[in-house]
């Protein structure tokens, strides 16, 4: 008997890695059409979330506008996501607001027909066809990816943790240094090691704290 | 998609964006002019340039004739 083998056809798409300009797009949202590009000369922490009125969800939301005074003056601005209408988004800030008293003060943007979430990489089908992940990016002041974290549906977002990573980066730009784990802001960082062997023997005499010639700290 | 068509564009950001617009502003200047992130100006200024109530000289943008007329309309009720 003959089989007939059918010719499976994966959709290879490029999805934003870190180091690389996150994709643009324009999109309907809470305030109006908006474009990534609208966003240079400052951070942004794009989120996508399941859905609007869904408890944890609103935790992630009431969060978020806990830090929005912070954030502000950090120069970051935040900007969410799900597949719900702009009439939903609306009626949920609204409800976050008389319920929680928090002002949301960043658009929502409403991802109808997918064209956001797809070109990100949201979606994750093995935990929903169809609403989007807890998903964060982190995009620089020129438009560069420079982090992305993803959370399953049940589990909420520490924002303190994405306050954390921003500023890490933010201290990287600013003095070209790594930050070691479970780095907070005034705790040591890590100067980068030295490239050559002369750099290296160099290294111990240059008045950082350090535990060896690859492993030096200094205060910024 | 709503069922019914929105056709007003000038919400409170609009207006307070159209009235720095008198003379030649940049986008920045409008930014500091009305307390709005640059982003939401930005976003602002290109909804109006669309709907003819601005125009661009240069990297300044200005409030042409049917913005004024619209936000006399708009003052009117």
């Amino acid at each position: 008997m003959e089989s007939k083998i059918e010719p499976q056809v994966t959709e290879a798409r490029h999805l934003p890695r870190i180091g690389e300009p996150a994709p643009p797009f324009e999109a309907e949202s809470t305030f109006g059409p908006i474009r990534l590009e609208d966003f240079r000369e400052s951070w942004l922490i794009f989120f996508s979330h399941p859905a609007d009125f869904t408890p944890v969800c609103t935790t992630e939301f009431a969060a978020f506008a806990g830090m929005q005074d912070e954030l502000k003056e950090m120069n970051v601005h935040l900007m969410g996501l799900s597949i719900d209408s702009v009439m939903a988004h609306i009626a949920w800030v609204r409800n976050i607001e008389e319920k929680f008293g928090l002002k949301i003060q960043f658009p929502v943007i409403a991802d109808s027909d997918r064209k956001v979430a797809n070109l990100y990489g949201m979606i994750m089908p093995g935990e929903s066809k169809t609403e989007t992940a807890r998903c964060v990016f982190v995009i620089d002041p020129e438009g560069i990816l420079r982090a992305v974290i993803y959370y399953p549906m049940t589990t909420g977002r520490n924002v303190e943790e994405i306050l954390r990573l921003v500023k890490a980066l933010q201290t990287t730009d600013e003095h070209t240094v790594s930050t070691p784990a479970n780095w907070q802001p005034g705790n040591p960082v890590i100067v980068p090691p030295p490239r050559t062997q002369e750099m290296a023997e160099e290294r111990m005499n240059e008045g950082y704290d350090c535990k060896d010639w690859y492993f030096c700290q200094k205060a910024v | 998609m709503a069922c019914l068509p929105s056709e007003d564009i000038l919400g409170s950001a609009g207006v307070s964006v159209l009235l720095t617009l008198a003379t030649p502003t940049t986008l920045d200047d409008v930014a500091q002019k009305t307390g709005l992130p640059l982003f939401r100006v930005r976003g602002t200024v290109r909804r109006l340039m669309e709907a003819g109530l601005t125009h661009q000289v240069e990297n300044r943008y200005e409030i042409t004739s049917e913005g004024v007329e619209t936000l006399e309309k708009k003052a009117q009720g």
